[in-house]
């Protein structure tokens, strides 16, 4: 039997997806270079594949196997795993970010990485429940630390709130909405469909966070009068955050377009 | 609990979720006001995630690797030697013992054995110390040191008897596990630890 998570949610302790606790059970019966030589495979749609909640398990077990060389290498492999669920755009997608932006990225990754790392060593010395947390949803609890992570490199930058928005508001927000509505879904269609999508994504996240933070809440659902609501502000400011935001995107994706 | 750690305990909480959806970031941020902008930020980093398939990407190798293991391995030394010399069983009373009991899959009367170091140290498979270390929440080197200490008395024996009780001598494990009462499927998960026994230090 694999170990019950201890980390409590309204008294109850969180227990891992089925899938996860099944792919344990089955791992556990290997040799643990077995385990490693799974754990290398870096295509999640191969068979063999090791989600990388499995390889925190074993991680977290290597006190109790006399930290030997195996579970070294599943320490490299989480690591590089960490590294992977850190977006730097200008890496991935070309071009796409103002030169500016990859500085902050690297910062973020490096600080996720750190507190991951702190979190490990924690954990080692005495029962660390948060990261339990990774043990269920491994890449989403990573973005959990990458927010707090960039939010601490964010807060260095200055965010100045222009006054007002000129332009041609109400086309290009039509035309922008329906560019965004992209984004609602997950399943792409064609390499050229994520592409368009990462390039929007980019967009997004270089946007200052205010704006930015509209936009999700579009992207969410929500009407302009639910954002004031859920940001404490008035209707018109949500008005041009939104706006500025879709011309700041548009920009963005016309200078891709010509390179 | 500090703010910086309760904010990181719900931006975790909502990060596994199974649904980020408009109901979900709603709810949470009627809960926790003071988190509006963090968890919306979350919320579109998780879209990030859903929709690259970050965790897809291969990464780099890094650099650093060595070193972090290095620094991971130090972690409080002190801590794992004082457990050690500890009894690893010491948090587990009562119902925590049953618990234990059904965690291990083994009786209560052969957890007992053990916890009174009554088997012989090297009649006990190395899969059941790892199991053990395990449920414990102990290391492998923690619990072979504990059961290779003398055996307990029986602290209610000097009631009992009509001469001093001393230390009784040590039985075979796996004799333990075939005289102890208990069904035979259980008895046959146990004897799988036999089975399947290899080295720990793999």
């Amino acid at each position: 039997m694999i170990t019950p998570l201890k980390k409590l949610k309204d008294g109850v302790p969180y227990t891992r997806p089925p899938e996860i606790e099944q792919a344990l059970e089955a791992l556990s019966k290997l040799p643990i270079e077995e385990v490693v030589r799974r754990a290398s495979t870096t295509d999640s749609k191969d068979a063999e594949f090791v989600p990388s909640e499995c390889v925190l398990h074993f991680v977290r077990k290597s006190k109790l196997n006399g930290d030997s060389a195996p579970y070294c290498d599943l320490f490299v492999i989480l690591r590089k795993r960490v590294v992977g669920a850190v977006p730097v755009f200008d890496r991935r997608v070309r071009g796409l970010t103002k030169p500016g932006n990859s500085i902050s990225e690297t910062d973020a990754q490096e600080l996720v990485l750190q507190k991951f790392q702190e979190l490990l060593c924690l954990d080692r010395a005495q029962y660390e429940e948060r990261l339990d947390f990774y043990e269920v949803r491994f890449n989403s609890a990573l973005a959990a630390l990458r927010v707090t992570a960039q939010r601490s490199v964010t807060r260095r930058e200055s965010y100045l709130e222009p006054m007002q928005y000129d332009g041609d508001t109400l086309a290009l927000s039509g035309e922008m909405e329906k560019a965004i509505a992209h984004l609602k879904t997950t399943n792409y269609t064609s390499e050229e469909d994520y592409l368009y999508r990462s390039r929007l994504l980019a967009a997004i996240k270089s946007l200052p966070p205010a704006e930015r933070q509209v936009i999700e809440l579009l992207l969410q659902g929500n009407t302009l009068v639910t954002i004031a609501k859920l940001l404490g502000c008035v209707e018109q400011t949500v008005r041009n955050r939104r706006n500025r935001a879709h011309a700041t995107i548009r920009k963005m994706m016309q200078e891709e377009d010509v390179v | 609990m500090s703010d910086e750690r309760l904010k990181e305990d719900v931006l975790y909480a909502f990060a596994v979720e199974p649904q980020h959806d408009q109901k979900t970031l709603e709810h949470y941020i009627q809960q926790h006001p003071e988190f509006t902008e963090d968890l919306i930020e979350l919320s579109f980093e998780l879209r990030l995630s859903a929709t690259l398939g970050l965790s897809e990407v291969a990464a780099e190798a890094d650099a650093r690797s060595e070193h972090a293991w290095q620094e991971f391995v130090a972690c409080a030394p002190a801590k794992a030697n004082a457990e050690r010399s500890s009894n690893p069983f010491a948090r587990f009373r009562g119902e925590a013992f049953a618990t234990l009991s059904n965690s291990m899959g083994m009786p209560r009367s052969l957890l007992t054995a053990l916890r009174d170091r009554l088997p012989e140290p090297s009649s006990i498979p190395d899969r059941t110390i790892r199991r053990l270390a395990d449920a414990l929440a102990s290391s492998v080197e923690a619990v072979r040191d504990y059961l290779t200490q003398p055996p307990a008395i029986i602290s209610t024996a000097q009631f009992k008897a009509d001469k001093k009780p001393s230390q009784q001598g040590r039985v075979s494990f796996k004799e333990l596990v075939e005289k102890t009462e208990m069904s035979d499927e259980e008895r046959k998960i146990l004897l799988q630890d036999w089975d399947d026994d290899r080295p720990s230090r793999g």
